[in-house]
């Protein structure tokens, strides 16, 4: 049921089927990532000559500049649906876009990260441990690679359309995306990075 | 059935885009799991073509009219007329 308080996200029946069909989507993304985590910590004690473990090969300060800079695009996002909510075109675009920035510079820092790995001699092909790591952090990389893509096609959109049922369903959609890669994040942060500092 | 209950139904256009992801993904697919890389990375344009236009699409598709669903309808149990 839609009355005039119901976003414009969610004013169309269209509107949300898609967004229903897109938390289905999100649940099977998390078993995607459970699985991952899963094989990490099953493989993370096999290390096979090869680093020891996290506390080997990871850098604290990168990894909390990469923490900062993921969380403050999840707030960023969410003050651009605001925006959205308040039908200001402006400020939408400009905090996804700011959004984006924050992403484009946490790939940065990962990709960085995964250099680094690789001059301390752990490829994807060392040992258990940085298999399962190298696959569980470059598919969540590989997911914010591709949110920046798809936010960036939906501002294309946005700017030719501005705010209707239709691109509003779509950005808030994309915003659910990338809520959900920040909460992934918090996992890998906690269990990857500061399990293996401490453990 | 009463003719009342009869609904307009919502029906998708035609559109080429799913079934050129459809192959394009499979293909993709099978050349990873060779690990030839260079024939998967040529294919996966068809995945990037696909999605791109599938964005851009906006046509949300039609309804098929109630007098035609009961057209359809009496046709095919044989009652027409």
């Amino acid at each position: 049921m839609t009355s005039h308080t119901t976003p414009l996200e969610y004013k169309s029946h269209q509107s949300q089927m898609n967004i229903l069909g897109f938390w289905v989507f999100l649940g099977a993304e998390i078993v995607l990532f459970a699985t991952l985590f899963a094989s990490y910590f099953v493989l993370e004690h096999n290390t096979a000559g090869g680093p020891g473990g996290g506390a080997d090969i990871f850098v604290l300060k990168d990894v909390l500049i990469e923490t900062f800079l993921l969380l403050t695009s999840s707030f960023t996002s969410g003050l651009a649906i605001h925006a959205m909510r308040n039908h200001d075109k402006k400020g939408l675009l400009l905090w996804m876009i700011a959004t984006l920035l924050l992403g484009a510079g946490f790939l940065f820092m990962e990709i960085n990260e995964f250099l680094h790995f690789i001059h301390e001699g752990a490829t994807i092909q060392t040992s258990g441990f940085t298999a399962g790591l190298f696959t569980l952090l470059g598919t969540h990389g590989a997911h914010v690679t591709f949110g920046i893509i798809w936010i960036s096609l939906l501002l294309v959109q946005l700017v030719r359309r501005g705010i209707t049922e239709k691109t509003s369903s779509k950005l808030f959609i994309a915003s659910l995306y990338w809520h959900f890669l920040d909460v992934v994040w918090i996992f890998i942060f906690t269990f990857v990075y500061l399990k293996g500092m401490v453990m | 059935m009463k003719k009342a209950d009869l609904k307009p139904v919502h029906m998708p256009s035609n559109s080429w885009t799913p079934i050129v992801l459809a192959i394009a993904f499979g293909v993709v697919g099978f050349f990873l799991v060779f690990e030839w890389f260079t024939l998967a990375i040529i294919a996966s344009v068809g995945i990037v073509i696909g999605l791109v236009a599938n964005t851009f699409d906006y046509n949300d598709g039609y309804h098929i009219p109630v007098d035609e669903l009961e057209k359809e309808e009496r046709e095919w149990r044989g009652d027409l007329k």
